[in-house]
C-alpha cells in the first residue's frame, strides 16, 4: 500500500492551514439601490478569467471527472 | 491568484481523491473526522447532521475521500480529506428602471424600483481535516494545498453545471476570518466593506463571491 510521506516542513501563509473555510449564513440583506451599480459592474470586471478555470479543469481531472 | 508554490512546505506523496454524496454507510470513518479541536461543531455536523440538512433541503453534502489500494488495486484504506456542503441562493440586489414619461407623470415617480436576485451556488459548509491542512501535493506540474485541489474541484464543478445543467451565475459562500485570504487565492472577491450589502447576523462572517457570468443590470441614471 502506497503511504504519505512528509517531504518538507515550514509553514505556510495564505490561509492554506485553515480547518474550517466556510460557515452558513442564512440571512442575508439585500444591496440596496445606491450600492447596486458598483456592486454589479464590480461583479462583472471580477469574472473569473480562463486561466483560473484552466487550473480548476486540472483539479476536476485529479477528482476523476474528466479521466 | 496563487497557482504554484515553490517554498518549503509539508507535502504528501500519494492522494487518489473520490467524491461522494453524503453517504450514511460511512458513519465510522465520518466520525473520526477531525477538523481540529476548536471545530467541534464542524466535527459533529458531518457525523451527525449532514442528512438532516440534505432532507430538510438546506444543502447536500458532499465528503472528500483519499483513497489507498493495495498491490491488486483494491481498496484496502480510505481517508475522510474534507467535506463541503452546496445549496442553491441569490445574492438579492436592487435594480431600477426608468419609467417613461407618460408612467413616471402617471405614478408620480421617475423610476421603478425592482428586487432582483444574481443567481448562485452557495458553499454552505467547508472543512478540511487536521491530516491535510497545511498539505500540498504536486499533480501534472501544479503544487496546490490539499484544501485548493478541493475548492477548484468545486469551482469546476460548478463551471460544468452552468454549461450543461443549471444556470447560475456565481459561488457565493460566507468565510471565517482567517480563511479570507485562501478564498483570494482561490478566485473568489470579497463584498466591500463600506457596502455592507450583505450584512448578516453574525459580522465576523465575510461575504465573499466568485464571477462566473455576467450580469446585466437595468440601473438607469
Amino acid at each position: 500500500m502506497k503511504d504519505n510521506t512528509e517531504k518538507e516542513e515550514c509553514t505556510e501563509d495564505g490561509g492554506n492551514n485553515m480547518a474550517v473555510l466556510a460557515k452558513p449564513i442564512n440571512k442575508i440583506s439585500v444591496i440596496q439601490e445606491k450600492d447596486s451599480r458598483k456592486f454589479v459592474q464590480d461583479f462583472n470586471n471580477n469574472r473569473v478569467s480562463k486561466e483560473f478555470l484552466d487550473t480548476c479543469k486540472k483539479a476536476g481531472s485529479l477528482f476523476g471527472k474528466h479521466k | 491568484m496563487a497557482s504554484i508554490n515553490n517554498r518549503k512546505h509539508p507535502c504528501i506523496a500519494y492522494f487518489n481523491p473520490d467524491v461522494e454524496v453524503y453517504n450514511k454507510a460511512r458513519q465510522d470513518l465520518l466520525l473520526e473526522f477531525n477538523a481540529g479541536d476548536s471545530y467541534d461543531n464542524f466535527n459533529d455536523f458531518v457525523a451527525e447532521e449532514a442528512e438532516e440538512y440534505a432532507n430538510n433541503g438546506d444543502g447536500v453534502t458532499y465528503l472528500v475521500w483519499n483513497i489507498f489500494c493495495g498491490a491488486d488495486g483494491n481498496e484496502v484504506k480510505r481517508e475522510l480529506v474534507a467535506y463541503y456542503t452546496l445549496s442553491a441562493t441569490s445574492i438579492p440586489y436592487i435594480d431600477r428602471i426608468r419609467l417613461d414619461e407618460d408612467e413616471a407623470k402617471i405614478l408620480g415617480k421617475e423610476f421603478d424600483i425592482q428586487t432582483c436576485g444574481i443567481s448562485a451556488l452557495e458553499i454552505k459548509m467547508f472543512a478540511v481535516d487536521k491530516r491535510y491542512q497545511d498539505t500540498f501535493y504536486e499533480y501534472k506540474g501544479t503544487e496546490l494545498p490539499i484544501s485548493a485541489w478541493v475548492m477548484r474541484s468545486i469551482i469546476d464543478d460548478a463551471n460544468s453545471l452552468l454549461n450543461t445543467v443549471l444556470g447560475f451565475k456565481a459561488i457565493f459562500l460566507h468565510a471565517l476570518p482567517n480563511a479570507e485570504k485562501f478564498y483570494e487565492n482561490n478566485g473568489f472577491h470579497p463584498v466591500e466593506k463600506n457596502m455592507k450589502p450583505l450584512h448578516s447576523v453574525d459580522s465576523d462572517y465575510k461575504a465573499m463571491y466568485l464571477s462566473l457570468r455576467k450580469v446585466h443590470m437595468n440601473y438607469d441614471d
